[in-house]
């Protein structure tokens, strides 16, 4: 844990360190808004896969991610011909809920990058990581809220949105000027078709299939989650 | 859907994956420091070569209609959101809410021109990068710049799997329609619910799949040794590291003209001229130099690195 705090300090410095040389350096700052951009995004994405490299995992629960991840990016081929509907930020609610914020981010992130290895990659990529990662991670705090049916698919229609204005937030900032909220504002506007499909097809995944979906990770969880307890071990030993 | 990737013998594939790497991460960060309209098309026209002695000419083509799309976008919100230019083209004659009266301006499109440069350019250099970089090799690297090996790993084996998984949906989406099963069939709701009965099936295959894997690591001892062997390596030779060099050469450059404030041009309140005098031109040479180098000097590696 210490190591971790030492990490995240580590790279809060270098950022303020970026931030100070460049507010030195650079005689207008509001012009490279995208870099700093990036560089956080990027940072936070690190952060989180360092955790997850960190985190006691077996095998089983690391293949668990990795095939979760390849099947959310699959799942977007059958709903390719409807616009805006995707499967993917459900089954990732899904998993955070179920497996908590590390493997949901990690299968909300994977999905992104695995998916656009067959779709292209961009600049979008980074973005569509750290999104689909916080989906993943912000749906691990519901089960401890005893969040479940239509609060669930409450939660499902927000990100639906906030996923929209996140992958605005980078053409928003290297394309469009001036960086104010009223075209911000434009740019929302423009996407709240595609956002509100994208929040509706959640609230149908979810109403739909959210708690099958949820037993049966449940079920897997139980079976791959193994524990040693030496306490029952030596308890074992004395009565044979 | 395919692997964007296919694997062709020519010499931009066979440069190494670091260096294009390197190349493209210099290329978005050129192209989100610089915004002189025309040093943007440089790039763009830079980066076309590759397409060329790549001979992914159709693939990077698609690449581009997604590009004209978004273009056309940030043509049109520049035009309407920004009120700065002092060029008034056009008024619009009524009164729009809250935001006021709005004037199109030469300015406004000026700008939105350049900044659908600037998206042509990175899409271009991603596409190409996407296109000729094998996934496999693309994890390698990752794993030599020292990235968490969980994580690539993951990665790896979701990208591996995915064909698996879509020859399911295949299987499963004939076994329906064999049953006369339509997709097609109602409206927006009803589509997304005859479409979702393939989910959960998927889903309970996938999990198995994962168990299956999960044994096959075990059985590999996974995790037991952090000295891990490598199945193929990627072999880095003296010219890739040249190649390595001129990319990071590059990032260099690209660090100096922030630092000296040199390609950042003002369209508001009025567009800046642009003077093509020598320091000028040296700049933009410089800059389809280190853009262009890995083409130019890719036949080095048919040269130098024999199979």
């Amino acid at each position: 844990m210490k190591k971790t705090y030492t990490i995240v300090a580590l790279l809060l410095a270098c950022l303020a360190a970026c931030i100070i040389f460049s507010l030195i350096f650079i005689v207008d700052l509001s012009e490279h808004w995208g870099i700093f951009a990036l560089v956080m995004m990027i940072f936070t994405v690190f952060i989180m896969f360092l955790q997850f490299e960190r985190g006691k995992m077996t095998s089983k629960e690391i293949s668990l991610v990795a095939i979760l991840s390849g099947f959310s990016a699959v799942s977007r081929v059958p709903f390719a011909a409807i616009p805006g509907v995707q499967p993917c930020t459900y089954i990732i609610i899904c998993t955070g809920y179920v497996f908590g914020p590390v493997a949901g981010f990690m299968v909300g992130a994977t999905t992104a990058l695995v998916s656009n290895i067959f779709l292209g990659q961009g600049p979008w990529t980074i973005f569509q990581m750290f999104a689909w990662g916080a989906v993943g991670a912000t749906a691990s705090v519901l089960p401890k809220l005893k969040i479940k049916g239509v609060g669930l698919v409450i939660f499902g229609v927000i990100w639906g949105y906030l996923f929209g204005w996140i992958m605005n937030l980078w053409y928003w900032m290297l394309y469009i000027y001036p960086h104010s909220f009223s075209t911000f504002l434009f740019m929302m506007v423009n996407s709240v078709w595609f956002d509100t499909l994208h929040a509706l097809g959640n609230a149908v995944f979810l109403v739909l299939l959210g708690e099958k979906t949820i037993m049966i990770l449940n079920r897997y969880k139980h079976r791959f989650h193994v524990e040693y307890s030496p306490h029952l071990q030596t308890s074992k030993s004395t009565k044979n | 859907m395919k692997f964007a990737y296919k694997n062709k013998e020519t010499v931009i594939h066979r440069l190494h994956p670091a260096c294009k790497l390197i190349w493209v991460i210099g290329i978005l960060f050129a192209c989100i420091i610089i915004s002189d309209p025309i040093l943007l098309l440089l790039i763009f026209f830079s980066t076309v070569p590759f397409v060329i002695i790549g001979k992914i000419v159709k693939e990077w083509f698609s690449f581009l209609k997604l590009t004209l799309w978004l273009s056309f976008f940030i043509i049109v919100i520049n035009m309407f959101a920004s009120q700065y230019g002092s060029t008034i083209l056009y008024v619009i004659p009524s009164e729009i809410p809250i935001v006021g009266k709005l004037k199109i301006t030469f300015e406004a499109l000026v700008f939105g021109i350049g900044m659908s440069f600037r998206l042509i350019a990175t899409i271009s250099a991603f596409a190409i990068v996407t296109l000729t970089i094998n996934p496999d090799d693309l994890l390698q690297t990752f794993l030599a710049f020292k990235l968490p090996y969980r994580t690539v790993f993951t990665t790896a084996i979701a990208t591996r799997f995915m064909p698996c998984l879509l020859n399911d949906v295949d299987t499963m989406t004939d076994s329906l329609r064999t049953r006369a099963y339509n997709f097609n069939d109602g409206k927006f709701l009803q589509r997304i619910k005859r479409r979702s009965v393939l989910i959960l099936p998927l889903l309970s295959n996938s999990l198995e799949r994962a168990i299956q894997s999960a044994e096959a690591m075990e059985s590999r001892a996974f995790g037991s040794d952090t000295k891990r062997t490598i199945y193929k390596k990627i072999e880095t030779t003296l010219t890739d590291y040249f190649f390595i060099m001129l990319s990071t050469l590059f990032l260099v450059f690209l660090f100096l003209m922030l630092l000296f404030n040199i390609g950042s041009y003002n369209y508001y309140p009025s567009l800046d001229p642009i003077y093509i005098n020598v320091s000028y031109m040296s700049v933009a040479l410089v800059l389809i130099f280190f853009v262009l180098a890995p083409a130019v000097f890719s036949p080095l590696k048919k040269v130098f690195d024999l199979d």
